[in-house]
């Protein structure tokens, strides 16, 4: 059942403030979820007021600022920042997104969240077991037992219907985004798997397209996506999941 | 049976939009209509085709939409297969209220 109250220990409480900068000119007050299960207590929202002129643009550089100049317990995941890797996403200001990539020019107030609905390891890193297996079991690599001499060729047409597929850096920001799989995100694949499902059914190299698509005919795994688009929404690579859902429903219907 | 409940259901949809718009033309209209022409535009032989195929279309639709509502929300299996069952069998009982009164408007 839906549960319409939160476990004592998930009550999010007022943390400490952090005014590091000594008379800031230009403020950025930033409010960051904090919590480490290690300790016993319950989240609670840490405040930093900085001064935007001490760091670069993006939120990434925000998170690097106070990690490295006030409070080096601050926990998140970051690697490349330049939106390639997926590591660094999160929610900030109410929308998931990847902090390396977004702008903070206009901001004057952050709020920091770990991606909704996860289990947290600690501050901002969620834990991301449940969404890498779901992925794996979609098998995203090439099935084809026909072994070419060199490599499976491609035709610069079939070629092109992977765009807009294969630049899904797995950031997870559309799955966590997506109602149906806050609700049941250990039945349904979520929107992620399943534009990843799609890349591989439309692959023309591959000749598994029947059986990823029987594997998917299940009313928890796909039709547990009622076209609420906010996966496409929130996506920070600007891809469209709930079309490529739409079109493994069209296929499936089709078939 | 996934695709099956997600063809019924958008099928069922596209049924009941023009039904939907005709429906509220038809309200919009009704204070120019005298009772005995609304009794004998229900009764009539396409009055009757189009409450019939529209009620049955409208209840399939609502109780496909609340089984899913249920199985996103029930996580409890056998809490889930109740509350289905309990609304399947409500949608029926109010399709043949609807066939009842129909007759009865009929009869009358
Ligand atoms: S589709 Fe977009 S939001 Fe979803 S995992 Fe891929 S890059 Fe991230
Ligand atoms: S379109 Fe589907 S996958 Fe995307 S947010 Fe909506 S329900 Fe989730
Ligand atoms: S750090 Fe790699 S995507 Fe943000």
């Amino acid at each position: 059942m839906a549960k319409f109250t939160l476990p004592i220990n998930s009550i999010v409480k007022k943390g400490k403030t952090y005014k590091l900068d000594s008379d800031p000119k230009n403020i950025l007050t930033v409010d960051i979820y904090r919590y480490n299960p290690d300790d016993g207590s319950n989240p609670c929202i840490d405040t930093y007021i900085l001064d935007k002129d001490n760091f670069g643009p993006m939120a990434l550089d925000v998170l690097l600022y106070i990690k490295n100049k006030v409070d080096s317990t601050l926990s998140f995941r970051r690697s490349c920042r330049e939106g390639i890797c997926g590591s660094c996403s999160m929610n900030i200001n109410g929308t998931n997104t990847l902090a390396c990539i977004l702008n903070i020019a206009e901001e004057s107030h952050l709020k920091i969240y770990p991606l909704p609905h996860m289990p947290v390891v600690k501050d901002l890193v969620p834990d991301m077991k449940n969404f890498y297996k779901q992925y794996e079991s979609i098998k995203p690599w090439l099935i084809n037992d026909n072994k070419p001499k060199r490599e499976h060729l491609q035709s610069q047409a079939d070629r092109e219907k992977l765009d807009g597929l294969i630049e899904c850096v797995l950031c997870a920001c559309c799955s966590t985004s997506c109602p149906s799989y806050w609700w049941n995100s250990d039945k349904y694949l979520g929107p992620a798997s399943l534009l990843h499902a799609y890349r591989w059914i439309i692959d023309s190299r591959d000749t598994a397209k029947k059986e990823r698509l029987s594997n998917l005919a299940d009313k928890f795994k796909l039709f547990r996506c009622h076209t609420i688009m906010n996966c496409t929404k929130t996506c920070p690579k600007n891809l469209n999941p709930a079309k490529a859902i739409s079109h493994i429903k069209t296929m499936l219907a089709s078939e | 049976m996934a695709i099956l409940h997600w063809k019924l259901q958008r099928f069922s949809a596209i049924i009941l939009v023009p039904a939907i718009i005709y429906i509220t033309l038809y309200f919009l209209n009704i204070t120019n209509l005298t009772y005995s022409s609304i009794v004998s535009d229900i009764t009539s032989f396409w009055g009757i085709i189009f409450i019939v195929v529209v009620s049955s279309t409208l209840f399939m639709h609502s109780s496909l939409g609340i089984e899913t509502i249920m199985e996103d929300y029930i996580h409890n299996d056998s809490m889930q297969r109740f509350f289905i069952n309990l609304s399947k069998a409500i949608h029926v009982i109010l399709f043949l209220v609807t066939l009842i009164s129909l007759s009865m408007i009929r009869g009358s």
